[in-house]
């Protein structure tokens, strides 16, 4: 039963004034919760999206993509990453090096996950760069892949995604569907909205990789593994 | 502002390409210390994390007063000049290209940012009355004009919650304020021919500037530093959950 309705109006107000049911008042819309995941603090922060006073830049290229306010996509600067935030806006930034990253002319070890990354990766902004380090709802990757010249769009986010189990394969067809509506893609076309498992939990996983569709980043190693839940043409 | 060749301004024009991207590379050189906070205005963000960029308002350039009233673009009808007097006594040579019903137009910088020349980024702000003060607003496009060899940009922003905080684009803005194409012209002074890109090309430019100044600005004592090994180290934010693997 819904609180709201069962209690008479000025009861409600009275009960509000008091402060004795603060979560109805406080609590966001439950819609964009079911939509797009609810708030998160960001699992961890990179050792450098934080200044040595704990502050987190924000990047200088950021945009919050609304109906009213879309985004304009480059795809000079691509690839992006993309956060549902709060209000259910798409926080989005280009990755770009970070003013207090460096670069890694002979690759490293990511300390968080123990992921080799290659030679000359250079740190980059990312989700934390787009949210300033606040709570956020399910996030990704916008790729522009020239082969299709499209935007592929994807859970990749280890900030936001990996490893929450209310971050569901329909909440991301959920925010791709509101990015196609808010971001204007710099006249390339919508690709492939791509559910990586390994940014899911554990049993979602066990569960994908039984899909008779399930695709590959790297079909010679088996390695990043993906479902492909909407084509472009079929948004 | 910069020195760009002509023929490279055009190409970067007829291919959509911001300017900051045809600009020689190479490292910035900031002023001293001193004189960083009265110019770059180092203790003001240029981002905000509404996606608002800070300008900080350095001089009006004219134009009407509050909005009468609000059309269905979310613009005003302006009425008169406010500040005409200030600004007439500063800047005489505007005056002859300042429309008699202008909208309101102020020129500032945007913080923490700095072009090839070592000069911050100018923004057009439309829609705002309040000299030295700090207005939020939109980036919606790119003006840029070659005079005397030399190539000058401004930033349009239009503060979100101002009379025109409803215009996502140029032409919007523009189509709801005819007197802005005289403004537009005032803001590099009178008689100005000025190209004109869009919102893409504004974000670009903005982000390649305020990237360059904090490149510039933060130095290798400001970082964390690697491990022993050349890896990162594992960093715990206060405000993250840290759930690494």
């Amino acid at each position: 039963m819904n609180l709201r309705h069962a209690l008479c109006r000025p009861a409600l107000a009275a009960l509000l004034g008091l402060g004795l049911i603060p979560a109805l008042a406080l609590t966001p819309p439950a819609s964009l919760d079911n939509l797009y995941g609810v708030l998160v603090r960001p699992a961890y922060l990179k050792y450098y999206e934080a200044d040595l006073q704990g502050r987190v830049p924000i990047s200088p290229y950021l945009q919050v993509a609304s109906h009213a306010f879309p985004a304009c996509l480059d795809r000079a600067l691509a690839p992006y990453d993309w956060v549902i935030n709060a209000d259910g806006n798409v926080a989005v930034v280009p990755e770009t090096p970070h003013p207090y990253g460096h670069a890694f002319p002979k690759g490293y070890t990511r300390p968080e996950d123990h992921s080799w990354h290659q030679p000359g990766t250079v740190d980059s902004y990312g989700h934390a760069g787009a949210m300033g380090g606040q709570a956020g709802r399910i996030g990704g990757e916008l790729i522009y892949e020239a082969a299709t010249g499209s935007w592929a769009i994807s859970n990749k986010s280890a900030h936001y995604s990996r490893k929450n189990p209310d971050r569901t394969p329909d909440q991301l067809v959920n925010a791709a569907r509101l990015i196609r509506q808010v971001m204007d893609p710099d006249g390339a076309g919508w690709g492939e909205v791509r559910y990586l498992l390994g940014y899911g939990t554990p049993g979602l996983k066990a569960r994908l990789e039984q899909d008779p569709h399930l695709e590959y980043q790297n079909p010679a190693k088996k390695t990043g593994a993906f479902v492909v839940l909407e084509t472009g043409a079929s948004l | 502002m910069s020195a760009l060749p002509r023929p490279a301004l055009y190409l970067a024009l007829l291919l959509g390409l911001p300017m900051a991207a045809l600009q020689p590379p190479g490292p910035i050189q900031l002023p001293a210390q001193a004189v960083l906070e009265s110019r770059f205005l180092v203790a003001t963000c240029a981002m905000n994390p509404d996606a608002t960029l800070n300008v900080v308002i350095d001089r009006l350039l004219g134009g009407g007063g509050e909005p009468a009233r609000q059309n269905t673009m979310g613009t005003s009808s302006v009425a008169r000049h406010i500040a005409s007097k200030q600004h007439n006594r500063e800047h005489p040579d505007d005056v002859e290209a300042m429309p008699e019903s202008a909208p309101c137009l102020a020129l500032g910088r945007i913080p923490r940012s700095i072009l090839a020349t070592g000069e911050p980024v100018t923004a057009l702000v439309v829609g705002t009355s309040r000299p030295g003060a700090t207005v939020r607003g939109r980036a919606l496009g790119l003006l840029t004009r070659i005079q005397d060899g030399r190539t000058e940009y401004r930033v349009v922003v239009v503060p979100p919650d101002g009379p025109c905080g409803r215009c996502t684009t140029l032409d919007q803005l523009e189509a709801a304020i005819p007197e802005l194409r005289a403004g537009f012209r005032l803001a590099f002074g009178p008689a100005a021919g000025t190209a004109r890109q869009g919102r893409k090309e504004a974000v670009h430019f903005v982000g390649d500037a305020v990237s360059a100044f904090e490149g510039a600005l933060v130095q290798e004592s400001d970082k964390r530093q690697l491990g022993k090994d050349g890896n990162p180290v594992l960093y715990r934010w206060p405000g993250a959950r840290n759930a690494a693997d």
